[in-house]
């Protein structure tokens, strides 16, 4: 979350207006493995309740 | 300088890679969204507190309460503060209301448990509910539909997951799956889940960003999607849009919509049971399950597919094809099984969608600028038909057994009840128009609003 990058964010600039030139918001790495947990453990706790909802379903078909 | 909570502290730069955000998004909703699993907790707490289904179901019913009260009133302030510093807010008071219970648990006090899950956390419920849903569809400018598709699917995965979770704690920290065994891990089981819920919700808060003012999905050109039918580039401000008939009118769609899925919800496993003798108690859990899996779909399906429908081609949908398929299982649910569990199965992804698709429906019509604060006050009509659901298909049930019906028939009623809701919902959405320009912000005001607070 405080790990500030140093890249110059203007070349995503589609209006060409306010040049940035750092990111006060740090998206750096840090946050991109943050993210990337994030990310894998939504996926995984999703898995995880569809299988175990899928499971409970298919007593409809087997009970 | 801003606090690391304030909106100023987390605007992404330009080229920021938008698919971080859902994840974010997701893992708050997927916590919050444990209340609709509450009932795994009944039969533990009703042994706890030696006390019956009623007493117990009220902790549930007051948390839902408190999401529609805390919704409508703290929207304005989500909208000023940004997602993070309310990501944060929600997921303390979220924690905080399963921290309290635990306490009520250990004590054997019922009334904290009321007061912690279900007034302390349901503030929780409402706050996170509409905290990362504007700011993906700002993310999202070209796609709101399937931003809060993702978003609400979350709600409903949520209780996907905390119900087998919440059953396995309960029976690893007490011994056993039998009653007893489970009623002696509640309290360990209420710690567990919040210390997870506290870790998930602050790793959302930390990678939650909003756009950069500047910044546009590539390729995106607003003035297309403004040329759209009911689609506006003006915005208007939450206290002038409960002021117009537009407001009124989607509150209905989402009451009718909400109390209709209710209607089947609340009474699935009996329902299937008194239609078809032969399904066992086992098989009706597995169509509950089923119903589960459809509400959650329905909530991104649907929602997405809303983007190039059209967000009033769609409640047309949920509503038109709702009403048709309660007839069906009115009139012909009782001759065959597979077409009662498909009727049943699409209202329910119809239910998933109406709350999934109203936000998006919302910013069609009155901007994005408040739009997470309108939402809020429209989720009154969620708190409203969770009250009025349950005592209309209740009361009919009971009407209808105390005149001696059994079966399929004790269900005709209710079913015809929430075919006219239903035709009432529809009517309600084809009188939506665009809302009149003397309710918009005047331009530029909403947008140096927005980015100076």
């Amino acid at each position: 979350m405080s790990t500030p990058t140093a890249r110059n964010d203007t070349a995503g600039n589609t209006t060409g207006s306010t040049p940035v030139t750092r990111d006060p918001a740090g998206t750096g790495g840090a946050y991109r493995t943050i993210a990337a947990v994030l990310a894998v453990i939504v996926i995984a706790a999703l898995a995880y309740g569809l299988v175990q909802t899928a499971l409970k379903a298919s007593a409809l078909f087997t009970g | 300088m801003p606090s690391i909570l304030d909106r100023e502290a987390i605007i992404a730069p330009r080229q920021f890679n938008r698919w971080l955000i859902p994840a974010a998004a997701l893992a708050i909703h997927l916590c919050i969204g444990q209340v609709y699993a509450f009932s795994v907790f009944k039969i533990p707490m009703m042994g706890h507190f030696g006390t019956g289904d009623v007493a117990v179901g009220w902790i549930f019913s007051v948390a839902i309460a408190m999401l529609g009260l805390a919704a409508a009133f703290g929207g304005t302030w989500v909208e000023r503060s940004g997602p993070r510093k309310s990501m944060v807010v929600a997921g303390t008071f979220w924690v905080a209301g399963f921290l309290v219970a635990s306490l009520g648990i250990a004590t054997g006090q019922l009334w904290l448990v009321y007061f912690g899950y279900g007034v302390v956390g349901g503030i929780g419920l409402g706050i996170g509910y509409i905290s990362p849903v504007s700011t993906l569809m700002k993310w999202f400018p070209d796609r709101p539909g399937l931003a809060t598709g993702l978003a609400i699917m979350g709600f409903g995965g949520g209780a996907l997951i905390a119900s087998p979770l919440s059953n396995g704690l309960m029976a690893f920290f007490g011994g056993g799956t039998d009653p007893a065994h489970l009623e002696a891990g509640l309290l360990q089981t209420f710690l567990t889940l919040a210390a997870v819920y506290a870790v998930v919700i602050a790793l959302g808060a930390i990678v939650i960003r909003v756009p950069h003012p500047d910044w546009t999905p590539p390729g995106w050109d607003p003035s297309k999607a403004a040329a759209k039918p009911l689609q506006t580039s003006a915005n208007v401000s939450a206290d002038s849009a409960i002021r117009t008939p537009q407001f009124w009118l989607l509150w209905i769609v989402l009451f009718c919509n909400v109390t209709a899925g209710i209607g089947i919800l609340e009474n699935a496993a009996p329902m299937i049971q008194d239609y078809f003798d032969w399904i066992t108690p086992a098989a009706a859990a597995g169509f509950v399950g089923l119903l589960s899996l459809a509400n959650m779909a329905g909530r991104f399906v649907w929602s997405a597919t809303s983007d190039s429908w059209g967000r009033k081609n769609n409640y047309m949908m949920y509503l038109g094809v709702g009403l048709a398929l309660y007839l069906v299982i009115a009139l012909l649910g009782g001759a065959s099984v597979v077409v009662f569990i498909l009727a049943t199965m699409v209202i329910l992804s119809f239910y998933g969608g109406g709350f999934s698709t109203i936000p998006a429906y919302l910013k069609d019509l009155f901007g994005v600028f408040q739009v997470g604060a309108i939402h809020g006050r429209l989720l009154t009509a969620w708190s409203a038909a969770g009250i009025a659901g349950p005592l209309i298909v209740n009361s009919v049930l009971e009407a209808q057994a105390d005149a001696g019906l059994t079966g399929a028939s004790l269900y005709s009623l209710s079913l015809y009840i929430m075919v006219g809701l239903l035709a009432i919902g529809f009517i309600a959405n084809l009188l939506v128009r665009p809302v009149h320009p003397r309710h918009h912000v005047p331009e530029g005001r909403d947008r140096q609003k927005e980015y100076a607070q």
